[in-house]
């Protein structure tokens, strides 16, 4: 009972922090030196912000559609903002670096130095990890489609 | 309660879309502005959840879950088309020659620990 009757103040609560961190977010998009750290920025306080929204209308719901919908928003967010990001990630780095830069860099396992020319033999187990995030992705993507199907045929509200 | 946390929300997401705005004009990499549409990408899904917060409708609900599948589709294929593009230096095409000069004359790499 006590919980019921909190809960509006915990979904005014949770969408006010989010709306914060997403005025944050886009504020370090502004203010920070590289892309880099903008994507981090605006990735990983964005994704919290959109988490936090979510939260507090899912709060703030008087039925089970609206939860299951906004559960779905969020697992979407939450799957696909990482990958995506990572993606982006990858193609700043090669966009704002020096390829001697990048070829000289211990830290990049993921087939940065072998993509460069298809002369050097590639390093082992390089190419198949961004082949598995592909799949993932796209396996993630025909999951949420066919979840955002079955939502719009009423089977969750 | 929710109504002001609501009006929080919408002010909120405009500002965002106002500095993101200002990022996609002045941004010195095409990375940059990919990066303030996915700002515009969680401001418009927070839009979407407080206008169906503020008129009780799921129908916007359902706007936020296309918008987000949309966004990840879009910022994939931006980043593989910066990824491909020429750009200042960084593009695969433009490097094809200088690597293979590098393979053939510097075979191992100059720093770093060797990987497992």
């Amino acid at each position: 009972m006590i919980f019921a009757a909190a809960l509006p103040f915990i979904a005014s609560l949770l969408l006010a922090a989010g709306a914060l961190l997403l005025a944050f977010a886009a504020w370090g998009v502004v203010i920070l030196p590289d892309a880099l750290s903008r994507q981090h920025a605006a990735t990983k306080a964005g994704t919290l912000a959109l988490a936090l929204v979510c939260g507090g209308a899912m709060a703030a719901a008087t039925d089970a559609g609206w939860v299951w919908r906004l559960l779905l928003v969020l697992v979407f967010l939450l799957a696909t903002l990482p990958i995506a990001s990572h993606l982006l990630a990858r193609a700043a780095l090669r966009e704002e670096t020096d390829p001697a830069e990048i070829d000289a860099a211990p830290l990049l396992g993921d087939g940065i130095p072998a993509a460069s020319s298809a002369t050097a033999p590639a390093p082992a187990g390089a190419r198949p990890g961004s082949r598995v995030l592909r799949r993932l992705g796209i396996a993630l993507a025909v999951l949420l489609i066919t979840l955002t199907g079955a939502a719009n045929l009423g089977l969750f509200s | 309660m929710i109504g002001a946390a609501v009006i929080v929300l919408i002010v909120a997401a405009i500002a965002a879309t106002a500095l993101a705005t200002y990022r996609i004009i002045r941004g010195p990499t095409h990375a940059d502005r990919v990066v303030a549409l996915d700002v515009f990408l969680a401001a418009a899904v927070a839009l979407c959840i407080a206008a169906s917060l503020a008129s009780g409708r799921t129908v916007f609900l359902d706007v936020a879950i296309g918008l987000a599948l949309v966004g990840f589709v879009a910022t994939i294929g931006w980043a593989r088309l910066i990824e491909r593009a020429p750009g200042r230096g960084g593009a695969a095409a433009a490097r094809e020659p200088q690597s293979a000069a590098r393979a053939g004359s510097a075979p191992a790499p100059p720093a770093g620990p060797p990987d497992p």
